[in-house]
């Protein structure tokens, strides 16, 4: 029965994979580039939704790590001459350093200590981008060398979007694995209540650090992907507005819920597109989207949606306002 | 020269000690913190500016119409959004104040353009020499108004009504609410304090710092690290870290690299709460 119903289940994760895999047959360019920004952002919110959803501490660290990933890739493609997938394992091991770092001292803070930091990490960092001289190409930025294998050169959208849809899928399967395990129950404990989480004998400071870490990786990957999806980046992509970006994926998709952080990615990042006509008003209509998200749907998109829709959804909310 | 570079560096800090009390202010009363403070102080000095260059209205007048239209802002916003989303998570509420960020730049990019711009100055007089040092009148008109200010917030905090019921809700809401006291109109009055402190703030740095719609994310970061000096949620420390916070800034910028000025606050954030968490004179409990 059990085997039966795995069954079932692989073909159903298939059918998905085969339907995903077919999206470059029918967008153009654009389209496709705005589908790979979704696939990129879906993962590196993936990972703030762990710390900030799962775990619950108020870190708003993903886009120093999304900036972290994006350069260790462009500068070992451009100084040493790697390869892009060297560069992409590269990223890990980098990514898990800072990220290291980021759990050291986040371990120490609470609340709006710990958010303050983290945005403060973020524009260090932006810093040491600008004003890294030769090292980091200054604050005009630089292109991204195409990826290529074995002849074969990533140079569209829709190629480009295979190695997304490969990455993205494996790594964010794996997270969602992770977080139905005992170690998400723990995170779970931990953002309702520290103390009652250590009473029940676990290690509090053990899975916060995971927490740090899965986010650190996960954005470090993303921003690896994002730097080729992009083609140039340049410092000021990984500043305030970045950091803003993923806490309100985040936030509206429900904190705690992965199908919600998957709608509220493809929401906002179309988002800036659909008023990109009236281009004046962009920043207005998005500021005027969030407050009025936040007034009439606190728990998020997906709330709205549990709320309205004539479906049952399987997946409950986990963190009620 | 270090005379001057303390002195620059006690003006530029007066104006952040202004700006992080605003939000230590409401912090302290309601638990939000204003993530949009920078944009307000950004709508300040462009209003200022507007008022003053464009229309050619007349300082004072100037003046009391920009504090005005700050404190309709900051009342309107706690109507509208905040009293609503009051008892919500704290992250939601946080990122209400980042849809305002967005919102007031989107606005101000909208009807100022980009270009940075320079209003006059407050007041009109010689520059003065001074041990070496050249005090110009907008450094004067800066250091008279903090002094007038910071009178003014003393005696409203410690010798009135208002200042009494508002250490009351701080301690506990539900309390104050039922000793007597409208929290609800309490509330929207300390936005408009907050704002209005903003505003000022906004007025006494546009001629020394230039006016762009940028300009919020570098003042707020300032503020976040006053704010953290001086113990989070502490009045008076806010007032004291706003003002070191200059002086290190400046020192660090001329004695050291000067495009390091721009992460001193970075770096004061972060070495403050690895070494002494609590700030110079202590935090209020989370």
């Amino acid at each position: 029965m059990k085997r039966e119903n795995m069954a079932k289940k692989s073909v159903k994760w298939l059918i998905l994979l085969a339907i995903l895999g077919c999206i470059p047959l029918i967008t153009n360019s654009y389209h496709q580039y705005l589908v790979n920004l979704i696939f990129v952002n879906f993962l590196v919110s993936l990972g703030l939704a762990v710390l900030l959803g799962y775990c619950g501490q108020f870190a708003f660290a993903s886009a120093a790590f999304l900036g972290i990933g994006a350069y260790t890739v462009g500068l070992s493609m451009v100084h040493l001459k790697l390869s892009y997938w060297l560069g992409l394992f590269l990223v890990v091991p980098v990514s898990l350093l800072f990220a290291l770092m980021a759990g050291i001292i986040g371990l120490r803070l609470s609340r709006y200590y710990l958010a303050i930091t983290t945005i403060a990490f973020t524009l260090a960092m932006r810093f040491f981008y600008v004003n890294g001289g030769g090292l980091t190409f200054g604050p005009s930025g630089f292109n991204i060398p195409v990826p290529k294998i074995w002849g074969f050169s990533f140079n569209s959208d829709h190629r480009l979007y295979y190695i997304l849809l490969v990455v993205v899928t494996i790594l964010s399967a794996l997270t969602i694995n992770i977080l139905r395990s005992k170690v998400g129950r723990a995170f779970i404990a931990i953002r309702d209540k520290e103390e009652a989480a250590a009473a029940a004998s676990i290690n509090v400071k053990n899975y916060k650090m995971l927490a740090f870490i899965m986010c650190g990786v996960l954005g470090g990957v993303a921003g690896g992907l994002y730097s080729v999806v992009v083609g140039r980046i340049t410092p000021d992509e990984f500043g305030m507005m970045q950091i803003i970006f993923h806490f309100m994926i985040v936030v509206l998709g429900g904190l705690g819920s992965i199908t919600g952080l998957m709608i509220s990615t493809i929401v906002i990042t179309l988002l800036p597109e659909l008023v990109r006509a009236v281009k004046e008003f962009q920043e207005i209509v998005y500021g005027g989207v969030i407050i009025i998200i936040i007034l009439f749907a606190p728990s998020g998109l997906y709330g709205l949606i549990q709320k309205y829709s004539p479906f049952k959804f399987r997946e409950k909310l986990q963190w009620k306002p | 020269m270090l005379f001057q570079i303390l002195i620059s560096g006690f003006v530029f800090g007066s104006c952040y000690s202004i700006v992080s009390v605003g939000m230590t202010t409401l912090y302290q009363a309601t638990t939000v913190l204003n993530f949009s403070h920078g944009e307000c102080v950004m709508l300040g000095a462009f209003i200022f500016y507007t008022l003053q260059i464009l229309y050619g209205v007349s300082y004072p007048l100037a003046i009391v119409l920009t504090l005005m239209a700050a404190l309709l802002i900051g009342t309107l916003m706690e109507r509208s959004v905040f009293r609503r989303i009051m008892f919500a998570p704290h992250v939601n509420i946080v990122l209400a104040t980042n849809g305002f960020l967005y919102f007031y730049r989107g606005l101000a990019r909208l009807i100022w353009k980009s270009e940075p711009r320079f209003p006059a100055s407050l007041i009109d007089v010689q520059p003065i020499s001074l041990w070496g040092a050249v005090i110009t009148s907008q450094d004067i008109a800066v250091l008279i108004s903090v002094f007038i200010l910071a009178a003014f917030f003393i005696w409203i905090f410690l010798f009135t009504e208002t200042g009494l019921k508002m250490r009351a809700a701080a301690q506990s809401l539900r309390g104050a609410a039922l000793v007597g006291i409208n929290t609800n109109k309490f509330f929207s009055s300390i936005w408009a304090t907050s704002l209005g402190a903003g505003a000022v703030a906004g007025i006494l740095l546009g001629p020394i710092y230039s006016v762009h719609p940028e300009m919020g994310e570098s003042i707020i970061l300032r503020a976040f690290a006053a704010m953290t000096l001086g113990g989070f949620g502490n009045i008076g420390g806010a007032a004291i870290g706003g003002i070191l916070m200059g002086i290190v800034e400046n020192v660090v910028g001329y004695y050291f690299w000067s495009p390091l000025k721009e992460i001193v606050a970075y770096i004061v954030i972060v070495g403050v709460l690895i070494f002494k968490p609590t700030g110079i004179l202590g935090a209020k409990k989370f």
